[in-house]
């Protein structure tokens, strides 16, 4: 256990959302020591902007911050978030789309039913396996309530959010300079390296040299330190997840405000919807290799219904990640330490996670230098990395889509090892969850139900042979009761935009 | 196979003869089975409550009488727990099972394996049921919206019920003889002919004897032979006390005295209680002044009625012999510091009838019938005596006489040392008497964990604060839940303007 720290001063480069999540975190948590923390960022090289959903564990990080709901959702025009529903992924009717939640405690009392019915499924009967009838928040979401557990319906409930990434950066950087975080624009155009090549300083455009004894490099996908100058090795996943462009546009809200976020198989990738307090954001991620950015952009023009002169933005995005996420005395943070494609929305937990495992890993140090749990960290970085890699991967492996060569490509590469093991166990009829929990799955990001909703939800089954009523009646599950039962739970929740008013209110 | 009744005759006009006669109703139409009901209504009834379950209900409603309505008929309360009073250091719940603890069963069973492994944890089982946490606070167990089924039972007041049932039975083609029983005319097989109740014959394909302890029919069978179930502390005396009573409490409560224990039930503006003891530690008299003292101290003063009776722990061998059935006490008595009566009865009218549609040998439907029958007599004797024998009260002779542990029923020797072992807890429950949360309830109410040196256990914070989220999840839940008494209230309330 570290008494004091074993850095004085710490320069973090890039002031987009992960400069100012970890500038945050690292003066909240060691704000008793005698640390100076310096942001540089340049006002040359935007911020990539985008990044508006979240994971749950985001959630937890704001309650490390001391920073209460009511005082960033409405200054960030965040909304709730239960879940991303999916649609068109698969090309059988009855899988149009499904619903991925977030885990809600409630959903533990019909699982062995789902689960019951995934077997039988795969055993041929034609029994209700799709899991959106099992889940609450796919009920929530269908109603556009939030997800916040009332006091007299007691019961967990994970939830995310959706916000504006800018408002975000700029409400954070506000929270940190209050935290005595010292901000400079400069753009940095040299590094310099000791001896043993860890950083010694960064120098900027006007020719100042700006020393610290630890780094966190937050430069977005240029990967200032980590990538160019340490050359770490980067691991591409550019083989098996395909899109490395996006183009964006922000639409205007309706009536009433989602709290899901949709995801939309279109014809060369997929498009998000985003609901904020005061409007959508929407993105078309889709792969250079089978479509240019014009004709992605005017199919998503198309797909939004919206005029010619809609005006889009247009991005580049590399996926793969760095061997390291911490090496030497840098630590990357965000896009600067890798990246695995949008869908799920898994970046900024990442970039949370990253920051609060590095500072537990410090703290935790048994060496002076706080270095000892280093390759420990790196280890975990990677295998969340993997693990996500593999869910994300499955979406596409799992398409059924025959409308394009895109969609034949997404899902004729090899899997990982462990993907494969878990397809194979699937197609089997076996226990997935217990596969995930063998492979040590189910303990990053995606849980039992994540992997089987998914593969549910696309309807990854083979023909159903008999009807139900050759099943014995006590195997038959009743539908109408597990119906009763989510719709009944679901009115206890408030409608989302009385949640969101409340919060303005408070 | 057996046969399809035909004309059936049951002896004994009392509560247990008339939903004898009734589930048969049930299930057998007039223009196919003729019901004879032999008895005369015994003089000057004793005061008594039965806890009933919810299959009552579908007998009442199946015959047109709502809940509201028929509680309101029998003073009927709602029963949602049962709390042990004065038997260890701590009172204890043992309640209905709820949807709601499948939430956190799985915590509930790590953390008493814990506490058995010797953890210093603070742990109450009452925490984790959520019925027990409903009639603490004095709510029914109804909620609107709220999806997870709680199970309940009613508090009943045993005359009222009689009252109604005899008026149902009247207008259901139950032909009732008000006649004793004489003699009895059995075949050389030993099959019953016929009875002779005054100067009427009486003959049946089958005869279901109610006569409780008086075993009539059943007595006077070739077969009949009379088991005891092993008592530790014979209890041969109840004394019971009815009192006028104001609000009413969703649960019953068993409190330990000297010399036996008392079982609390509240029915509408009424309290009933049930002294059991024994009378080979304690005179009668010396019974009345402590039940009084007793009474006294829950502040209840208006005595409406009160009575005293022997009473006896037995069970028969066979409470199907050829064409006769003994049904309710006639077939046996536990001794229950919790009352199964009525729930034995409907098992047994229940399991007859699916023993008449069984395929099977008539031999073998009637061993099997038997076999079940029984086995729910020793599950309940089982919880019982095992309450009396590991309790841990030692302030007056009988309950100083020797603990034997050897002395519980092989079901309960065999989960006491699986408790013991810190196993998780198996057996074979009869679900509507107990289920095995209540054994853990039990085990763990009755302060059956290590003692001397204990560990700290590493995630004790955890732990705790996992216990507080759960008690405050429960709490929450209770918020949908009417109170006890408004809704009693307002049983009644509905009463009175029906009749209007
Ligand atoms: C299409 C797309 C959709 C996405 N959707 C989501 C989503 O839904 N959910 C989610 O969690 N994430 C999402 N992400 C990822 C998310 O946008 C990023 O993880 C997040 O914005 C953090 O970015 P960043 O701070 O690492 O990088 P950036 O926002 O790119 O910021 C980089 C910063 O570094 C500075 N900088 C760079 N070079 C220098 C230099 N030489 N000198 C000084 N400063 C420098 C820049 O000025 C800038 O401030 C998405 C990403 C893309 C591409």
């Amino acid at each position: 256990m570290q008494t004091s720290l074993p850095f004085k001063k710490i320069i973090i480069i890039g002031g987009g959302t992960a400069g100012w999540i970890s500038a945050c975190y690292l003066a909240k948590m060691w704000q008793d020591y005698d640390l100076e923390i310096k942001i540089i960022e340049s006002d040359a090289i935007g911020t990539i902007g985008v990044g508006e959903g979240t994971t749950p564990s985001i959630k937890g990080f704001f309650e490390q911050l001391g920073i209460e709901a009511k005082e960033w959702m409405p200054a960030c025009n965040a909304t709730y978030k239960t879940g991303i529903r999916f649609v068109n992924w698969s090309s059988d009717p009855n899988y149009k789309s499904y619903f991925h939640p977030f885990y809600s405690q409630l959903d533990e009392y019909f699982q062995h039913e789902f689960f019951q019915n995934i077997q039988l499924k795969h055993r041929g009967f034609d029994v209700h396996a799709h899991p959106d009838q099992y889940l609450l928040a796919s009920e929530l979401a269908q109603q556009r309530k939030a997800p916040i557990e009332p006091e007299h319906y007691p019961f967990d409930m994970a939830y995310a959010y959706h916000f504006d990434a800018t408002l975000l950066a700029q409400f954070l950087k506000k929270k940190a300079l209050q935290w005595n975080v010292t901000h400079q624009v400069a753009t940095i155009n040299e590094v310099k390296q000791k001896d043993d090549g860890s950083i010694a300083s960064v120098v900027t455009e006007s020719g100042e040299t700006i020393e610290a004894d630890f780094f966190v490099d937050c430069s977005g996908f240029r990967s200032l330190l980590l990538g160019k100058t340490l050359k770490v090795p980067y691991n591409s996943f550019a083989d098996s997840l395909l899109n490395d462009s996006a183009v964006t546009i922000v639409t205007e809200r309706e009536d009433t405000t989602p709290s899901m976020t949709l995801s939309t198989a279109l014809s060369c990738g997929w498009a998000w919807r985003i609901p904020l307090t005061n409007r959508f954001g929407n993105g078309y991620v889709f792969s250079s290799r089978f479509q240019s950015p014009q004709d992605a952009e005017e199919e998503f023009r198309r797909h939004l219904a919206l005029p010619e002169s809609a005006q889009f933005n247009h991005l580049k995005m590399r996926v793969g990640h760095f061997a390291k996420g911490w090496e030497k005395n840098v630590l990357a943070v965000g896009l600067s330490q890798g990246f695995i494609e949008p869908l799920e929305a898994t970046a900024l937990h990442f970039a949370t996670q990253s920051v609060v495992d590095f500072v537990s890993a410090v703290d935790n140090s048994t060496d002076q230098a706080g270095y000892s749990n280093q390759t420990a960290y790196n280890n975990k970085l990677s295998d969340r990395f993997s693990c996500v890699r593999d869910y994300i991967e499955l979406h596409y492996l799992a398409n059924s889509r025959h409308d394009t060569p895109y969609w034949k490509a997404a899902r004729s590469h090899t899997p990982s090892r462990r993907l494969q093991r878990i397809l194979t166990t699937w197609h089997q009829g076996k226990s997935v969850p217990r596969v995930l929990d063998e492979e040590a799955v189910s303990l990053q990001l995606f849980g039992h139900e994540s992997w089987l909703c998914l593969l549910a939800g696309k309807g990854v089954f083979p023909e159903s042979e008999h009807t139900i009523d050759a099943l014995p009646t006590a195997m038959r599950i009743d539908m109408q009761k597990i119906k009763h039962f989510v719709e009944t739970s679901a009115k206890h929740y408030p409608l989302h935009d009385d949640a969101l008013a409340a919060l303005k209110q408070s | 196979m057996l046969p399809i009744p035909q004309n059936i005759t049951i002896v004994g006009l009392n509560v247990h003869g008339l939903l004898t006669a009734l589930l048969l109703r049930k299930t057998y139409k007039p223009a196919v089975t003729g019901i004879t009901l032999v008895g005369l209504k015994e003089e000057d009834s004793p005061p008594k409550a039965y806890i009933a379950g919810k299959t009552l209900n579908t007998l009442l409603e199946h015959f047109g009488y709502s809940e509201a309505n028929w509680m309101r008929q029998t003073q009927a309360t709602f029963k949602l727990s049962n709390r042990y009073v004065g038997f260890s250091e701590q009172e204890f719940s043992v309640a209905n099972a709820s949807e709601v603890d499948i939430l956190h069963q799985p915590l509930m069973l790590e953390l008493s394996k814990l506490k058995r492994q010797a953890y210093q944890l603070d742990l109450s089982l009452d925490d984790f049921f959520f019925a027990a946490a409903l009639a603490k606070r004095n709510l029914s167990p109804k909620a609107q919206d709220f999806p997870f089924e709680t199970d309940y039972q009613y508090q009943v007041d045993a005359n009222c019920l009689f009252t109604l049932l005899q008026k149902i039975a009247a207008e259901h083609s139950i032909t009732t003889l008000p006649s004793t029983l004489e003699t009895l005319q059995l075949d050389q097989h030993g099959t019953l002919k016929h009875i002779e109740c005054e100067d009427q014959i009486l003959s049946g394909d089958y005869f279901f004897d109610c006569t409780q302890s008086a075993q009539l029919l059943i007595g006077n069978m070739p077969d009949f032979r009379q088991e005891t179930l092993p008592e530790v502390r014979i209890n041969d005396r109840v004394l019971t006390y009815t009192l006028a009573a104001e609000c009413c409490a969703s649960e019953v409560v068993t409190t330990a005295l000297d010399c036996g224990f008392v079982l609390q039930y509240t029915l509408q503006d009424a309290v009933h209680f049930q002294y059991h003891y024994s009378s080979k530690f304690i005179q009668d008299p010396q019974a009345v002044q402590l039940l009084e003292r007793h009474i006294s101290q829950q502040g209840y003063k208006k005595v409406l009625q009160r009575h005293l009776s022997a009473s006896q722990a037995y069970l028969v061998s066979q409470p199907w012999i050829h064409n006769c059935l003994a049904v309710g006490p006639a077939c046996g008595l536990t001794q229950g510091s919790e009352d199964h009566e009525l729930s034995h009865t409907f098992a047994m009218l229940e399991q007859f009838v699916s023993s008449i549609q069984s395929p099977d040998d008539a031999k073998d439907v009637i061993k099997n019938y038997n076999h079940r029958i029984k086995s729910r007599f020793v599950y309940a004797h089982s919880y019982h005596s095992t309450l009396q024998l590991l309790n841990s009260r030692r302030n007056s002779p009988y309950w100083q006489t020797p603990q034997d542990a050897n002395a519980l029923t092989p079901i309960g020797r065999s989960l006491f040392s699986q408790w013991l072992s810190g196993e998780d807890l198996s057996v074979e429950p009869v679900l509507d008497i107990n289920g095995l949360t209540a054994w853990y309830a039990l085990f763990s109410g009755l302060g059956h964990y290590p003692t001397g040196e204990l560990k700290p256990h590493p995630k004790s914070r955890a732990i705790q604060d996992n216990i507080q989220d759960m008690c405050r999840k429960l709490a929450g839940c209770c918020l949908n839940f009417q109170t006890h008494d408004s809704l009693i209230a307002e049983g009644k309330h509905h009463a009175n303007i029906t009749a209007v």
